[in-house]
């Protein structure tokens, strides 16, 4: 799995964010967007895209898009 | 839990909603979250209103105000029936059940058998197979379904996570025999292991409610409500449902050799659209298939969704004809189940309002 791709996957979750913004150091949190939703949203891609289980504690113990994919990357 | 039923069917759907709506923009002053946040969430969700009992109104008096219509316009016979259910999460009593009250308010035979089931998001799909259940004995001839919730008394105003949401309603559906030879498959499944992904903490006899239990206490997310309220793991029940309902109707696909494009509607429990939209999409099926309208006009009214759903997006269409709808819930318990049945020629399909 690609950060890059995974950064791609990551930015279409959001209604008009374009993935040329976002690095692996983005704390995604705090990225004006952000809300439960597009939290949601990302654990649904997670799921669909990488077959992989993120809970709701992962994503509040995550600062960066790069801790996200370090994540999964664990998983998969 | 695989089930298999022959000759039954449903002969009507009679939904009995709430009056009052209330507008998610005349509420938004309660949740400690910015007016602009809260109209995102209005826009991702498509929360626009839902409909919510008076004071003082049960799930009793919805269920009684519903037969006593359906006796006076002759839509059933209190002689003819043999069974009723009840579910609900929100009964009048813990003692006496409901279906008992209900069969005494209206002098119904000793001979009928009640029964209170204890189900919410998939009590349409419980109450169903247990109707099925009671017609394959030879004295059970005509099942008076009841799903019936008040839950909007235990929500808290100032959890944007639940209130938006939280809808009262019900509906009486009439399940009986019949020599159509169809057969209807049904599957539930249950894992209690994350029993508490939906809970009321306080109200039963593990925690009884008191002073302590009505204290209002702020979550992390900023959502505030009492142990006396209705709490939900947000993403542990999204994650749940992601994870476990598309391989439940898999399953109910090969079980009942209906392939996917064959089904007409999907009648699934209402949880959210956006919830509903992802589970359409797993299943490869085309949104307009999968009526997602129920919580953005109504809210979300446990095991009374489905019903809703079919009276709601159906009406006529199922009295003066005939289709294959699926139907399915999924939530407390945590508890999902789904039905493959065909539908139609009902002698009713409505909703009205108490």
């Amino acid at each position: 799995m690609d950060i890059k791709e995974f950064i791609s996957n990551f930015a279409e979750q959001f209604d008009d964010l374009d993935a040329s913004v976002l690095t692996p150091e983005t704390e995604f949190k705090t990225l004006e967007d952000w809300n439960s939703l597009v939290a949601l949203s990302v654990i649904a891609m997670i799921d669909e895209e990488y077959d992989v289980t993120l809970k709701g504690n992962d994503i509040t113990g995550a600062k960066t898009i790069e801790d996200l994919y370090n994540i999964v990357s664990e998983r998969m | 839990m695989d089930f298999v039923f022959k000759n039954k069917r449903i002969s009507g759907i009679l939904t009995i909603l709430p009056r009052k709506a209330i507008k998610f923009e005349d509420e938004i002053e309660n949740y400690s979250f910015s007016p602009a946040k809260c109209m995102k969430l209005k826009l991702a969700m498509g929360y626009k209103e839902h409909r919510i009992a008076e004071p003082g109104q049960t799930s009793v008096d919805f269920a009684i105000h519903g037969l006593q219509y359906l006796f006076d316009n002759g839509m059933l016979q209190k002689d003819e029936i043999d069974a009723i259910l009840f579910v609900s999460q929100s009964p009048d009593y813990i003692m006496p059940p409901s279906s008992n009250i209900i069969q005494g308010h209206f002098g119904i035979k000793q001979d009928c058998l009640c029964l209170d089931i204890n189900q919410g998001c998939a009590g349409f799909e419980i109450g169903l197979i247990q109707s099925f259940l009671l017609l394959d004995q030879p004295s059970i001839n005509k099942v008076v379904l009841i799903n019936a919730e008040v839950l909007s008394s235990r929500t808290s105003k100032r959890d944007r996570n639940s209130w938006p949401l939280a809808g009262d309603a019900a509906a009486i559906t009439i399940v009986e025999k019949t020599n159509d030879n169809l057969t209807i498959y049904a599957n539930v499944k249950t894992d209690g292991t994350n029993a508490f992904a939906l809970n009321i903490p306080a109200g039963g006899f593990r925690m009884p409610s008191n002073a302590e239990t009505a204290v209002m206490e702020q979550d992390e997310a900023g959502n505030w409500r009492c142990k006396d309220n209705l709490v939900m793991k947000g993403d542990d029940v999204f994650n749940f449902v992601q994870r476990e309902v598309p391989p439940m109707i898999e399953h109910l696909y090969v079980q009942s050799g209906v392939d996917r494009n064959e089904v007409d509607w999907y009648m699934f429990h209402q949880p959210n659209k956006f919830m509903l939209h992802k589970l359409a999409d797993k299943l490869g099926i085309p949104h307009e298939k999968m009526p997602a309208n129920i919580v953005e006009n109504f809210g979300n009214a446990s095991g009374v969704t489905v019903p809703t759903c079919i009276s709601y997006n159906l009406g006529d269409q199922l009295v003066n004809g005939k289709m294959r709808l699926c139907l399915a819930g999924f939530g407390v318990g945590l508890t999902w189940s789904s039905i493959m049945m065909e539908m139609g020629n009902m002698n009713f399909n409505k909703i009205i309002e108490f």
